[in-house]
């Protein structure tokens, strides 16, 4: 009796407090992107386009993330000068490798853009414009619009995926349903939300997709869908955005569980982004997907 | 917007009082609520989650046995495991009940100096949460059916013992739901009015 009551009580704490142990029986993916060297000027770029195109660091951004998703037993794809066929080669290899329990995940550092001038506007319910990441290569098709990545995304048959984009613009890519986010797309240090539209949301559901899903993938974007997202020099040398998430492994693990998820690599980045940017007019903040539930992304060191 | 909730709570109780105020009298209850939540999204497998509500409560007798009430409350649910490598999300936020309740149908048990009444509540409920870590809120509506007892002695105060047994209409979940045991004080209000 005695021996049954201990076994009902580990079973009891495992069920409320279990998970701190357990092993990542399953492989992970990972396709990486940092494009610094661009075209210039960048064919047909939306108005705001910055002099000189090319950027400094996303290249060291790729590199970084590459280098710390192979320490932690990812199998990793990178590149820093991607084509639009290098991308569908890279995602069909995905495809064909990623099963059902393993883990993709898609980084991208570069341009990102917001189209103003309605060459991609997305239907009701999305938002009024399409977002876009740019490419390397100014021959071909250039820009790949958030919708576009959400069917390239949907077609890796992993049931974990995570998108991680340090752009500008790049909470367009996020596809919430349910969620209201309280974190304006254009943040300016004040939050806001709203009982009525979170009512709306919910009876309104059709579990249409655009952009990302949140039912495909979990996204992290470096900045709002109308801010920019930058970067820095010494002793930064990276994306900020992407500076603050190399360190989720060491200072991310919020519950001290031994595991960084989604949700706390976000939470990490985005309190420290917030910090270094208070006061300041170039102010932006990262956004998250909702949805239920959340993935291990990094292993705590 | 808990503020607004809050005023709609003291004008339910202050403006319905004449109304139905009838032999019993209008009474309040504090308590906390624990238990289980199990989750099930339509791509991973069920998991169990913790969960606790601390809230308060006005119920206003109708006549007979039967009694409105008004429930308030804060929540969180806490985060799955993360076996297989994914957890189901923490959050928390407010909790909004109205239901019915019927009780003192059945004669009581005695036990030495106290009375122990069955009572069974009915009723939906309305949540607006938060994910954990995130500024994302959501809202989500539910059912819920609680039996429980009440036990008291003569004077105002008792105490009850419920199993909640709470159903939540989450449209990105293919099931979810609570089960737990709560513990709550009821206070009657009127004066000289004893409980039991």
């Amino acid at each position: 009796m005695k021996r049954f009551k201990g076994s009902m009580l580990l079973i009891l704490a495992a069920l409320f407090f279990g998970g701190c142990n357990f092993d990542l029986n399953y492989d992970r993916y990972a396709i990486v992107y940092g494009i610094a060297d661009y075209d210039d000027p960048i064919p047909g770029y939306y108005p705001g386009v910055p002099t000189s195109n090319d950027l400094s660091y996303t290249d060291n951004d790729a590199e970084d993330m590459a280098q710390l998703l192979t320490n932690q037993g990812y199998n990793v794809t990178l590149s820093t000068s991607v084509t639009q066929a290098q991308l569908d080669s890279d995602f069909a290899t995905a495809r064909a490798q990623a099963g059902k329990d393993d883990l993709f995940l898609f980084f991208f550092s570069g341009h990102g853009g917001q189209d103003l001038q309605g060459q991609f506007n997305e239907p009701p319910p999305g938002d009024d414009a399409d977002e876009f990441i740019v490419l390397s290569d100014a021959s071909t098709d250039l820009y790949i619009i958030d919708n576009e990545l959400g069917d390239l995304i949907a077609s890796i048959p992993a049931l974990k995926k995570i998108v991680i984009i340090d752009a500008c613009n790049s909470g367009g890519f996020i596809g919430n349903k349910l969620e209201v986010d309280a974190t304006p797309p254009d943040y300016s240090g004040t939050e806001d939300s709203s009982l009525g539209q979170a009512i709306s949301l919910w009876a309104n559901f059709s579990g249409e997709a655009y952009d990302i899903s949140p039912y495909d993938a979990l996204v992290i974007s470096a900045s709002g869908e109308r801010e920019y997202s930058w970067e820095g020099g010494v002793p930064y040398n990276h994306g900020f955005f992407t500076y603050f998430l190399l360190e989720t492994p060491d200072h991310g693990d919020n519950n001290g569980d031994g595991y960084v998820t989604v949700t706390e690599a976000y939470y990490y980045t985005r309190t420290n982004l917030l910090s270094l940017f208070s006061g300041s007019s170039k102010v932006y903040a990262p956004h998250v997907s909702g949805g239920p539930v959340d993935f291990v992304l990094f292993e705590a060191r | 917007m808990y503020r607004r909730i809050i005023t709609l709570l003291l004008i339910f109780v202050t403006g319905l009082v004449p109304i139905f105020a009838g032999k019993r009298p209008l009474s309040l209850s504090f308590g906390v609520a624990s238990g289980g939540a199990l989750t099930r999204d339509e791509r991973f497998p069920m998991k169990p989650q913790w969960h606790i509500n601390l809230g308060a409560g006005a119920d206003l007798p109708m006549g007979g046995p039967i009694s409105l009430g008004l429930g308030l409350a804060f929540h969180k649910t806490a985060a799955s495991s993360l076996e297989g490598g994914f957890l189901y999300r923490s959050h928390s936020g407010m909790d909004c009940r109205l239901y019915l309740t019927a009780e003192r149908i059945l004669l009581p048990l005695r036990l030495r100096d106290f009375r122990i009444y069955p009572g069974l509540s009915a009723g939906v409920l309305a949540r607006y949460d938060k994910y954990e870590l995130t500024t994302l809120y959501f809202f989500y509506p539910g059912i819920f059916l609680q039996p429980f007892v009440e036990i008291g002695k003569a004077g105002r105060l008792s105490l009850i013992v419920s199993l909640p047994l709470d159903y939540y209409f989450r449209r990105d979940l293919k099931l979810s739901m609570s089960a737990g045991l709560g513990l709550s004080l009821r206070w009657y209000m009127r004066k000289n009015y004893e409980a039991f």
